[in-house]
């Protein structure tokens, strides 16, 4: 039971990083939703926001580094051209044992897997790049508004708003990506 | 811990202006993204980093555009009044049109009427 280097940074990039964002996702709704001075006491307050402030800035180091690590460590792997390398006899017109190591290619090789790539990673390898931007404004906007959250529902909202956009985003890049990797393997 | 009236108008200020500038980034990108796909050339432009290829243009772009815009609203917006809610729905709506624009079938849709304009 071995994994390959290319295999470990993919598991890192998704579920590592990825995953868990969005798991983390859960206790950071729960803990901006119920950030109420009408639910909790003052002392409550204090105690919550510390914890919201530290899970915020990790989550968007989280979202960071899974875009980070895909872009530039997983990306080329999976879009590295056969037809570039010297000496390299594959032939990317037909879905070959040889062609899998390049999985972009072996996606286009037929019509049946073709919109893998054409649809799934076009679209996973941009919308993914959204996430981030999101969660770093909710953590800037817990950190700047503090204690204070909890008299401010309606800054609370659309702090709120933007983290399940964020978790959305980040939620569909990774379905994408979990397909196309089920489809396509990075070896 | 409480904060007056005139300090929270400060901090209004300044998530807004991140918020803003989260939609701004985003738009940016769906640019970049429908510019790549009708022009070759815009494409290869974009290829700062090889093995990437024009996705390591398109992103840092983005960034770029996201920390630019933030610290020229930050400023913009210090000592003015501004509706938190109206610079939310503006940023939401962005976030939107970046979001559409890295939709497959959008982006190529608007890319292929812009190629004649590329010479495509």
């Amino acid at each position: 039971m071995s994994i390959s280097d290319r295999e470990f940074w993919t598991l890192v990039h998704g579920m590592g990083f990825g995953a868990l964002y969005l798991l983390a996702f859960a206790g950071g709704v729960a803990g901006l939703y119920s950030l109420s001075a009408k639910l909790i006491t003052p002392e409550g307050v204090r105690e919550r926001v510390a914890r919201l402030r530290w899970g915020a800035v990790i989550m968007a180091v989280l979202v960071w580094m899974t875009v980070i690590v895909g872009t530039y460590v997983v990306y080329p792997w999976y879009r590295h051209d056969p037809t570039k390398d010297a000496g390299n006899a594959v032939d990317v017109k037909v879905q070959t044992d040889a062609l899998r190591e390049f999985p972009k290619f072996w996606l286009l090789a037929s019509e049946q897997t073709a919109e893998w790539h054409n649809f799934g990673m076009e679209f996973k390898e941009h919308v993914a790049w959204l996430a981030p931007l999101l969660a770093t404004v909710v953590a800037f906007g817990i950190f700047r508004y503090n204690g204070e959250l909890a008299n401010y529902p309606s800054a609370r909202r659309m702090l709120l708003i933007l983290f399940i956009i964020s978790f959305v985003l980040a939620g569909i890049a990774g379905l994408l990506g979990a397909l196309i990797t089920k489809a396509a393997p990075v070896l | 811990m409480t904060m007056n009236q005139k300090d929270m108008g400060a901090v209004d200020r300044e998530v807004g202006a991140a918020m803003l500038a989260a939609g701004i980034g985003s738009v940016v990108l769906g640019i970049m993204i429908v510019l790549a796909e009708a022009s070759a050339k815009i494409n290869s432009a974009l290829v700062w980093v090889k093995p990437v290829g024009a996705l390591s243009g398109k992103t840092t772009v983005e960034i770029i555009a996201f920390v630019l815009s933030w610290a020229v609203l930050h400023y913009a917006f210090r000592g003015r009044a501004i509706r938190l809610n109206t610079v939310f729905v503006t940023s939401v709506v962005l976030i939107g049109l970046g979001f559409l624009l890295t939709y497959p079938p959008f982006f190529e849709l608007i890319a292929d009427s812009l190629k004649p304009m590329f010479g495509g």
